[in-house]
């Protein structure tokens, strides 16, 4: 997966379009794109469309709230049906990543689904996330890839975001551990001016990553050309 | 009867006359006569006394001195867009002096036209015929029936050869004009109220018994360079406060879609193009001036650069795009009929490559050969499109009027490759339906609908099809791409209608190609 | 399924739909739905049908559903009157 496109799953025209723009996957935002008294409906929203809508052309991957929250276990309960190929599990620590496989079982095993199908991708947000990275994976079978979360961890470790500098040590040891695991690194979402995209990309690629979050479609056709 | 693309109408309608059907694109050539014109000439000045003089202070002199009456067509160019105050303004005055049943044969009407409304109400207006007019008030009278005699739609080439044919006669031209000096010169790229070339309003400085400039701009004899319209053909030099508000008129700058799928659209469009073979020294284009059309034009000029071609023009409304591929050498000259920003109008002004041509020299079927049978490309929009290629940018699904046929179905039959390009969906409605609620442009001119979900080449282009075989782009087919929508919006209700014939949508030559009933 | 208040879910923009459900004083369940004429005259009948059936099959026995609509594709609609139910029920 060179891009991943991350969308508000909240908005049905967003939903509609999002196998469009050329991203190789889609990221379903029910957590930071979706205020706390929407929760409800965005999961409803995503688990008709991906019902509805013919995603076949994308890997679809859907981001549950903090599993640190309730919402969490409703997320995977409500989305699940829809047959999402991902589960993010934000704020990822090796219990959140088996809780999140067990809430899995159950899913499947309710909706007839093959056991083990929907996978996980942990989303590297803190300190303690990038120490404890190799562990997150070995957690379950299910995690096929990790995603990286800059903004996250730098807030996590109380510096304020400037340069590519600044991540080189979280991003050469999330690219290993998951190049020696066999499964894929996914980068941070590029937030500065446009100009900047491909050489934040090529700097990720250089350390290692597979592919980058796409912050908007604008994104993807340069992430695209960057992890080609 | 019915016309060759099935479409049913009475053989003659009340309001409107004989009709002569739609036959097919090419089938009305040859041999066409001119009607002639009335003119009063014009003594020197020093045998000339003041009355008599061109200039005139109010609307009440110009129509005294006409003696203006129940019953006449007046026609009016739409250069001056959303911020046109002459049509207003001189309907106004009619309605004030009593007049009854007149025909107002604007070439454009828009959302600022919302006082003709209570004129149709009131019987001074009864009739109405253009070539373009914006979803608003006016759209939604004829819509509703609320005009006596049915609305006539013509093509901007198809009304030029309405007035010179004599099928529609002038009576009196108001020419809102930028620049203007007391003897009739006129400059559209000049003064307060400039908005570039005017020209839909030649038929009518030809043909019209009268003709009457304009303007809030007078100037000394002779007004600047250059002239479009020459003193020759004016009657009447009308001042006024202002003929126009410069905020309606031209915006700042074009600019092509931010929208990443609008210019994925574009893209393939350009792609399409370059593999089909039309991007190569020599070639010409014409876009719409809508975003995504628009930019298609941007996405050509990168294959131009990238190959080194030079091509020999650009035609239609002009916007800053064009101005900036003729600056930049990569095309040889603009044909433009209207000038949709400030940049072309400037460059209208100054630029000779940057050429005015007449609604005639545009699209005219009927004269010695229009600048659109020299067009290689064309890019175009609609809103509904069939599964025969027949494509409507007159009503909305609903039978609703919302547009008029434009230069669509001259350029679409005079263009090499004509391409539509659209959303498949807009709202929850498939634009490509199993058959289109009004033809404006028939199926056998439209060469390639470019969605979002695919691409659909009118079968009977067997050659694109074999050239593009083997295409990494999202080849299908129409009634596939009609398939994908309907899954998603359901199939729609048929809409009703009434019997009552509100609109006559003439082909490019003349002939009927459909009608446009009242919705129930 | 029971309605104890009156609740809304879905938005105003481009392609959604706002469905307010209030608890009925019959049997059975009522719709009434406002939108655009060009996407109600040849969509409103289906519309209606996708909003009743998504209430009867959640076992909504009595309610009145006034609906909103933006251009909404079927599975917005179901998961809007969804939503609004599951809320006037909690």
């Amino acid at each position: 997966m060179k891009s991943l496109m991350i969308v508000n799953a909240n908005n049905p025209k967003i939903l509609l379009d999002a196998v469009l723009y050329g991203a190789d996957g889609v990221l379903f935002d029910l957590a930071d794109s979706v205020a706390d008294t929407e929760k409800d409906a965005a999961r409803l929203l995503l688990v008709e469309a991906l019902r509805f809508l013919d995603y076949s052309a994308v890997e679809v991957v859907v981001r549950p709230n903090c599993p640190c929250q309730k919402d969490f276990e409703l997320d995977l309960l409500t989305v699940a049906p829809g047959k999402p190929c991902d589960f993010i599990v934000p704020m990822a620590k090796p219990e959140y990543v088996v809780r999140a496989a067990e809430i899995l079982d159950k899913a499947e095993a309710e909706n007839n689904l093959p056991a083990g199908e929907i996978r996980l991708i942990p989303s590297i947000d803190s300190a303690a996330g990038v120490e404890s990275v190799a562990a997150v994976i070995a957690a379950s079978p299910r995690v096929r890839a990790v995603m990286f979360d800059a903004k996250k961890f730098l807030a996590d470790l109380g510096a304020e975001a400037g340069g590519a500098e600044q991540l080189v040590y979280a991003r050469s040891k999330i690219a290993v551990a998951c190049h020696v695991a066999g499964v894929e690194s996914i980068d941070t979402p590029y937030v500065g001016k446009a100009d900047g995209l491909a050489a934040d990309a090529g700097a990720a690629k250089a350390l290692g990553f597979t592919g980058k979050v796409a912050a908007d479609g604008k994104q993807v056709k340069t992430i695209n050309a960057v992890f080609a | 009867m019915k016309n060759v693309l099935g479409r049913e109408f009475p053989d003659y309608i009340e309001g409107y006359g004989q009709v002569r059907p739609f036959t097919g694109a090419f089938n009305n050539y040859g041999e066409r006569a001119t009607v002639g014109t009335k003119r009063r000439s014009v003594k020197p000045a020093h045998q000339t006394p003041p009355a008599e003089e061109k200039l005139c202070r109010s609307i009440d002199e110009v129509f005294d001195r006409i003696g203006v009456r129940d019953g006449m067509t007046f026609g009016f160019h739409h250069h001056l867009r959303n911020g046109d105050y002459v049509v207003n303004l001189v309907m106004k005055a009619a309605a004030e002096r009593g007049l009854k049943d007149l025909h107002v044969a604007a070439t454009g009407i828009f959302g600022c036209h919302e006082p003709l409304v209570e004129y149709i109400k009131s019987g001074v207006i009864t009739q109405i015929s253009c070539s373009y007019i914006s979803p608003g008030p006016v759209a939604k009278a004829i819509t509703t029936g609320l005009l006596r005699k049915p609305a006539i739609f013509r093509s901007h080439g198809g009304r030029p050869r309405a007035i010179e044919s004599g099928d529609m006669h002038i009576d009196v031209a108001f020419a809102a004009s930028p620049t203007c000096d007391p003897y009739g010169n006129v400059n559209g790229t000049h003064g307060p109220s400039a908005c570039g070339v005017l020209s839909y309003i030649f038929p009518d400085t030809e043909y019209a018994d009268y003709v009457v400039a304009v303007t809030d701009n007078l100037v000394d004899y002779p007004a600047p360079p250059p002239i479009q319209i020459t003193q020759d053909k004016v009657d009447f030099v009308l001042v006024v406060d202002k003929i126009g508000d410069p905020a309606g008129i031209a915006s700042g700058t074009t600019r092509v879609t931010t929208d990443p799928i609008g210019l994925r659209i574009a893209e393939s469009a350009a792609a399409l193009l370059d593999e089909a073979g039309y991007i190569k020294d020599g070639m010409s284009l014409q876009t719409g001036a809508g975003g995504a059309s628009l930019a298609v034009a941007a996405f050509v000029r990168e294959r131009m650069l990238a190959k080194g071609v030079v091509g020999a023009f650009g035609a239609g409304g002009i916007t800053s795009y064009f101005v900036q591929m003729l600056k930049e050498g990569l095309l040889r000259a603009l044909f433009d009929v209207q000038c949709f920003d400030l940049d072309s109008v400037k460059s209208a002004g100054e630029n000779p490559a940057h050429m005015l041509m007449s609604g005639s020299l545009y699209g005219n079927p009927h004269s010695r050969g229009a600048v659109v049978n020299n067009l290689d490309i064309m890019i175009l929009g609609a809103t509904e499109i069939d599964l025969d290629f027949n494509v409507n940018v007159v009503t909305g699904s609903d039978g609703v009027v919302m547009g008029a046929s434009g230069g669509h179905n001259d350029c679409s039959a005079g263009s090499k490759i004509a391409i539509v390009v659209s959303n498949l969906l807009k709202g929850r409605l498939c634009m490509v339906r199993d058959r289109v609620t009004t033809v404006t442009s028939p199926g056998e001119t439209i060469d390639v609908l470019v969605t979002d979900r695919g691409i659909a080449i009118n079968p009977q282009r067997q050659d694109l099809l074999e050239k593009l075989q083997g295409s990494a782009l999202p080849l299908t087919d129409i009634k596939s791409l009609k398939e994908f929508g309907e899954n998603l919006t359901g199939k729609p209700d048929a809409i009703e209608f009434t019997d009552k014939i509100v609109a006559v949508v003439e082909y490019r030559d003349g002939t009927v190609i459909d009608v446009v009933r009242q919705p129930k | 399924m029971k309605l104890v208040r009156e609740a809304t879910a879905g938005a105003s923009d481009a392609g959604d739909i706002i469905v307010t459900v209030l608890p009925g004083s019959e049997p059975g369940v009522t719709v009434e739905l406002k939108g655009k004429s060009v996407v109600l005259k040849q969509f409103g009948t289906q519309m209606k049908a996708v909003i009743k059936k998504t209430a009867e099959d959640l076992g909504v026995e009595s309610a009145l559903i006034k609906a909103q609509d933006n251009a909404a594709l079927d599975f917005t609609i179901r998961a809007r009157t969804r939503c609004a139910i599951e809320r006037a029920a909690g």
